[in-house]
Parts: C-alpha cells; sequence; structure tokens
C-alpha cells in the first residue's frame, strides 16, 4: 500500500512538474505586442459638427492624484503626432484663442505608491488635474463630464491618455463634455515612436473623421 | 522542451528500474507513463486556441480486474498556447482595443478509467485496446491582451474515449511495453466564450508492472 502511495505521489508530482513548462505569454511578446490600444467615445457627440481644434502646449503628468504640467521631447512628439492625426482626420488646427470647437489634452499618468491606476478614478478627478480656464474664461464656470465608463481596466506601469473635449457644446450640455479619449497602456510607450502609437487610436475610431 | 526530454528518459528509466524488481511479483498492478500531443477540437479549437499542444504527458496506474478487463487513475498534463497577431476589438459599446492576444490553457485531468484488452494474457506482438474513462479536468484559463493577464480556474467535467496497441518488450513478459494510443476527449466548459474543451490526442509510452 506505502508503495502505491508513492506512485499515486508520483503521478501528482509529474503533473506540477510540467506546470513548471508552460510558457509565459508575456516573455513571448516584444514591447510593440505588449501595448494595448483603447478607445471610447460619447455616442451623443456629433463629430461632424466639429471642425476646429487646439491641442494643449504641454503634457498633463498626473503621479498619484498630483498634476504637474511638462514638455519632454517625447511629449512633444506625443503633442506633434496628435496634432498631425488630428488634421488627418480633417480637422483644423487653431489657435486656442480662436475658440476651437474641440480642446485636446494629452496626459501621462503613473501610480508609483499603489503600483495599481484605476482609469475611472483617473477620469472621476478630471477636473482637479485639467482647469477649464485653460481653454478659456467661458469655460470657468464648467465641470468636465465624462459620458462613458471604461471596465475595470488597472497598471502598474505608465499609461498615455489623449482626451477630445466637446468645447463647442459646453453651453448646451451645461459642462465639457469628454467626447472622444485615447490609452495606451503596456512596455516602451515612452521610448517608443509617438506617431504610430498615435496612428492606431485614430485608426481605430473612424468616426472621428465623420465629417 | 529541454525539460521535457530529461524528464521522458528518466520516466523510461525508472520504467526498467521498476520492471526488475517487479517480475516475481504479481502483474496485476501496472503503471503507464507517457507523452500526450492534443489537438483541440469544436469551441476549444475555433473559439480559443487552434494549435496543436506538443506539451503534454498522461500517467495512469491500474489494476487488472481479470487479464482483460483493467481499471485505473489517470492523470497528467497538457498546456495549450497561442497568439494571435494585433487585431482590433469592440468590447463595450462604444469601447475598442486593439491588442495582440495570447490565449494559454492548461489543462490537468484526473480521469477513472477501465481498459479493456481483447487479448488478455495471450503472448502477441501487438495488443490491442480500449478505454472510456471519466472524471474532472482541473482548468487554467488565461488570456492575455497584450501584457495584461485575465484569468480563471476552474474544475470541470471531463469524458475520454481511447483506443490503441501494447507492444511488449518480450514474449515472456507481455504485460511491460510500449504503448501507443489515440483518444477523444470531452471537456465540458461553458465560459470565457469557449463552450468546451474537446480535444483529440495521441499518446505514446511504457506501460510496465507495479507490484
Amino acid at each position: 500500500m506505502k508503495r502505491k502511495n508513492v506512485f499515486f505521489g508520483g503521478i501528482i508530482g509529474l503533473a506540477l512538474a510540467f506546470t513548471g513548462c508552460s510558457k509565459d505569454p508575456i516573455s513571448n511578446l516584444t514591447q510593440d505586442e505588449s501595448r494595448i490600444y483603447i478607445t471610447n467615445f460619447d455616442s451623443t457627440t456629433n463629430f461632424s459638427t466639429l471642425t476646429t481644434f487646439s491641442v494643449s502646449d504641454s503634457v498633463l503628468v498626473v503621479r498619484n492624484g498630483q498634476a504637474t504640467k511638462e514638455l519632454t521631447a517625447t511629449d512633444q512628439g506625443f503633442i506633434n503626432a496628435t496634432i498631425n492625426q488630428m488634421k488627418g482626420a480633417g480637422y483644423t488646427q487653431v489657435n486656442k484663442s480662436n475658440n476651437p470647437d474641440v480642446g485636446v489634452n494629452v496626459s501621462r499618468i503613473y501610480n508609483t505608491s499603489t503600483g495599481v491606476i484605476v482609469y475611472n478614478n483617473y477620469y472621476g478627478g478630471y477636473g482637479n488635474y485639467y482647469d477649464p480656464y485653460y481653454w478659456g474664461s467661458r469655460y470657468g464656470g464648467y465641470g468636465y463630464n465624462m459620458p462613458y465608463g471604461y471596465a475595470t481596466y488597472s497598471i502598474r506601469e505608465g499609461a498615455l491618455t489623449i482626451d477630445v473635449l466637446n468645447l463647442k457644446d459646453a453651453n448646451a450640455n451645461n459642462g465639457i463634455k469628454i467626447a472622444w479619449t485615447g490609452l495606451i497602456r503596456g512596455s516602451g510607450i515612452f521610448s517608443d515612436d509617438p506617431n504610430q502609437q498615435v496612428k492606431f487610436l485614430f485608426d481605430q475610431s473612424p468616426y472621428l473623421k465623420n465629417r | 522542451m529541454n525539460k521535457l526530454i530529461i524528464m521522458l528518459s528518466t520516466i523510461f528509466i525508472a520504467t526498467l528500474a521498476v520492471d526488475a524488481n517487479a517480475q516475481a511479483l504479481s502483474n496485476k498492478w501496472k503503471m503507464q507513463l507517457g507523452y500526450n500531443l492534443s489537438a483541440p477540437q469544436g469551441s476549444f479549437k475555433n473559439d480559443f486556441i487552434s494549435n496543436t499542444s506538443f506539451k503534454g504527458a498522461i500517467g495512469e496506474i491500474s489494476y487488472a480486474i481479470n487479464p482483460k478487463f483493467a481499471l485505473g487513475v489517470q492523470s497528467g498534463y497538457q498546456d495549450y498556447y497561442q497568439k494571435y497577431g494585433r487585431q482590433v476589438y469592440h468590447t463595450q459599446a462604444n469601447e475598442t482595443i486593439s491588442a495582440v492576444v495570447s490565449n494559454s490553457m492548461e489543462i490537468i485531468p484526473v480521469l477513472l478509467k477501465g481498459t479493456f484488452s481483447p487479448m488478455g494474457d495471450q503472448a502477441s506482438l501487438i495488443k490491442p485496446y480500449v478505454s472510456l474513462g471519466a472524471g474532472l479536468n482541473l482548468v487554467n484559463y488565461r488570456q492575455y491582451l497584450g501584457e495584461f493577464p485575465g484569468s480563471d480556474a476552474s474544475g470541470t467535467f471531463a469524458a475520454q474515449a481511447g483506443a490503441g496497441v501494447m507492444v511488449p518488450f518480450s514474449k515472456l513478459n507481455n504485460n511491460t511495453g510500449f504503448k501507443l494510443g489515440a483518444t477523444y476527449n470531452y471537456g465540458a466548459y461553458n465560459k470565457n466564450n469557449i463552450e468546451n474543451l474537446n480535444n483529440i490526442g495521441v499518446n505514446a509510452g511504457f506501460i510496465f508492472n507495479l507490484k
């Protein structure tokens, strides 16, 4: 009987040993493959009525709930890539003092204290990070309105977000609606080419070109 | 893969050693150890992984009720994996994700199994057998969007029908030999957008007296 137990144990041991052979899918990914590109939009926004845009002149960096504005060479790369894609989608770039129909914010988000970012929390605190006055004094009384929710996305490292704000309809909407969001998550966001990454976000959002 | 070769070599050496000790003892308890490859079928193949898994092993301990019928317990391990190139997925109403998806499924079956060998104790170069088994699959589901994992472990019903041949090493001891077989495995599963874990297995290994 003792011998039988040894061999039953052997079978279980063998099965456990083979679990060590399991391939780690992450180790089989390149930096580019590790990244995911998520977009979401407000279905009540009529993008065809929005024709002009302006992009903020710096990148908002949110670390552990604290926001600062920065402009590294990489940040400028993402801002330029965003401008190019907006133009490619048919929007006309104007100075923010010329009342653009949409304002575009580019942000880097980190959370080093808990190691996890829940995006809904970030967008819940959007107004704390972005001052509506930046887009003009007429928006001073408005808060931000995120009309759609994300699933439970959380990350352990930096993420990049691009938010298109509907300024034109702020009065009718009684607030600044976030009309479109693009999120980039994964490895090497800030070391790889910004143009290709921003292009992914716009390519999968054909409704932005609905004009 | 190297681990697999080392393990199979160890199994082979252990087979000979155990068999040498067991020659004089009763032939009722037997053990089978072998390599297994598995090709997913049905929803498992169409909805999750179409690649054949070459990472697998089986082990079985059986008791001969009479020369033709044996009852045993079979376990093992099979690791399935497939990486799909970057594609765009629509995940919620207005949400779109571009990602490289990596699917991984580990299955550890634990089956109660009956084997019928029509030739019984007769000396022969080749001895056919058929088998039926039922029990439990311990299933570890993992899906990665880029580097972001989701996982789900569960235990589900499993059944197996098999057939194959045993090739005895010698006429003197026709209970020890090489075994080659094929199985059709039914695996109940109805979640994560997969309707079953059915697969066809092909196994090769050694069978030897245990006691």
